[in-house]
């Protein structure tokens, strides 16, 4: 009886250990490492999604002193499976046409390929963390019918640091379920080098631009920190998300009153703008 | 020789519950309640203070598009005073231009909840006087914002972050309206400007957040603060096909401040 009690408690306790380890929904039933020690070390990230979707209406200039609402909307889709990029962008911009007298919408999509060199992190049991970021991006852009063209090569390093922290367990969190991922300092070289050439043309032609834009950002502790909610933490493998999903609308009711020589003047006006942004940020990091 | 190694634990106990119990600077040396339990409630703002100051430096082809110029801002209540200052250079002169502001709080509340929510209530009317060369400008501003979100606190990775010693405050939704009346006048004329401004924002939990640290959480008095003190330099230079430079500008701003709010229940 005593043995039959001692392994009832014996199981009640693992089945308590497997419940509590389990944070993210694909979380190993039982670890024997502890959550920071699962995030501490060197990572690759191994898949990388940023899906997100723009809008904005605001009122424009219209005709005879009229406001016209135009909506500008966009989406970028960006991934990368730790070796190949892909950025798919469209966009639709309305403006009001005061030659045709309406809102003429202008749409524009593009489709970027490139190569990661470097996508990593290391996090430290002391709390600091460390990233390199470094892609290359190729777009050939045809303009003319085809009588020129240009190849933009778009070259990015970043590197990052900071510190590190897990969230608490307040309301429906779990305990260690999210962390807070704070940048200190981000130093970013970005080279863009566009060589256009005119196969057309008689005679053979070509130039070459280069931009280079060298940015460093500094921030105090928390200033500049993202939530990042872990789904999975393996010793091998983390999977983290983020999502955001805000939406606005701004009013401006506007009176102004004039008087001049014992004579007022008034007038009066009303605008409102909205918009959204919504969208998942996912990543996959794999042990180095 | 058992009840000294008894008396003995329980002081050790003590010693440590008291140790645990401390995470901010000014945290009481003991308390029964748990950090959630003294977070948790009704609270209103009876001090804030906010400060900044910003310095901006452009250079253009290696020429300094503007003089250096530095802006501050601050703004302080005690839960019944409002008073605010900014100070910037003039454009043309240089010279720096200081305007205050001086109104009331009508009400400036926090509740934080156990379940994870906090909501708040924030509104004040605040007039600035400006007097120019030739006329006087009056701004009249009543600022009305209820905001509310989740909250949570943060754990203790690290050697320099104690479990708990910070919250996280995430906002999911902000309202807020500003009337801003503009009288300007110069002799017997006048003008006058009233907008209305009305702005409603929601966001996805921990989308929007400030960390606060809880410098003393006491059941019936906390203390939070936050710093900001970020730096940016950016450079962009470009060469044409002969190598030759055809752009180069060069952006410095640094901008630093701080936050400090007391919250009696």
């Amino acid at each position: 009886m005593k043995k039959i009690t001692l392994s009832a408690i014996a199981v009640l306790t693992l089945a308590f250990s497997i419940t509590s380890c389990k944070k993210g929904e694909n979380d190993p039933a039982l670890s024997l490492k502890s959550r920071k020690s699962r995030v501490a070390g060197e990572w690759n990230v191994t898949n990388y999604s940023v899906n997100s979707s723009n809008s904005s209406t605001s009122p424009n200039n219209g005709p005879s002193n009229s406001v016209v609402n135009t909506t500008n909307t966009s989406t970028n889709d960006e991934s990368h499976d730790g070796t190949n990029l892909t950025i798919i962008s469209s966009n639709s911009d309305q403006n009001y046409n005061f030659g045709n007298n309406a809102v003429v919408t202008t749409t524009t999509s593009s489709t970027l390929s490139g190569k990661i060199m470097h996508h990593t992190f290391v996090f430290e049991k002391d709390g600091t963390w460390s990233a390199e970021h470094h892609y290359t991006t190729t777009e050939t852009i045809t303009r003319r019918n085809g009588d020129e063209i240009e190849v933009r090569e778009i070259t990015s390093e970043t590197k990052s640091s900071g510190v590190w922290n897990f969230l608490g367990k307040i309301g429906e969190a779990k305990n260690k379920e999210s962390m807070i991922v704070s940048t200190l300092s981000s130093d970013n070289t970005t080279t863009r080098v566009s060589t256009t050439t005119y196969p057309n043309s008689s005679v053979a032609q070509s130039s070459v631009s280069t931009t280079k834009n060298v940015s460093t950002n500094t921030y105090a502790v928390n200033e500049n920190a993202n939530i990042w909610k872990i789904t999975q933490l393996k010793s091998k493998e983390i999977m983290v998300e983020g999502t955001f999903d805000n939406n606005y609308t701004s009013t401006n009711n506007s009176d102004f009153a004039y008087t001049y020589s014992g004579t007022t003047t008034t007038t009066s006006s009303t605008n409102t703008s909205s918009g959204y942004s919504k969208g998942t940020v996912k990543m996959t990091l794999t042990a180095q | 020789m058992k009840k000294i190694t008894l008396s003995a634990l329980a002081a050790l106990t003590i010693a440590l519950s008291i140790t645990s119990c401390k995470k901010g600077e000014e945290d009481p040396g003991f308390t029964i309640l748990s950090r959630k339990a003294r977070v948790t409630g009704e609270w209103k703002v009876t001090s804030l203070e906010t400060a900044s100051e910003r310095t901006s430096i452009n250079y253009y082809n290696g020429n300094i598009a503007r003089t250096p110029y530095t802006t501050t801002r601050s703004v302080t209540h005690d839960g019944a005073t409002y008073s605010s200052t900014y100070v910037s250079p003039n454009s043309v002169t240089n010279t720096n231009e200081t305007s205050t502001g001086t109104g009331s709080v009508a009400a400036h509340t926090y509740t934080f909840k156990k379940d994870a929510t906090w909501e708040s209530n924030y509104s004040y009317t605040e007039t600035v006087v400006t007097p120019y060369a030739n006329f006087t400008q009056t701004t009249k501003t009543t600022f009305s914002q209820i905001e509310s979100g989740v909250w949570d606190f943060t754990s203790g990775v690290g050697k320099e972050n104690k479990s708990k010693e910070s919250i996280l405050v995430s906002v999911t939704s902000s309202k807020t309206v500003r009337l801003v009346v503009i009288d300007i006048t110069a002799g017997s004329n006048t003008t006058s400007q009233s907008d209305t401004y009305t702005d409603e924002y929601t966001y996805a939990a921990n989308e929007k957040s400030f960390v606060w640290n809880l410098v003393m959480l006491k059941n019936k008095e906390i203390k939070a603060e936050a710093s900001f003190e970020n730096t940016y330099k950016g450079d962009v230079s470009s060469v044409n096909s002969g190598g030759t430079p055809f752009l180069n500008v060069n952006t410095s701003v640094e901008e630093t401040g701080s936050n400090k709010i007391v919250l009696t229940r």
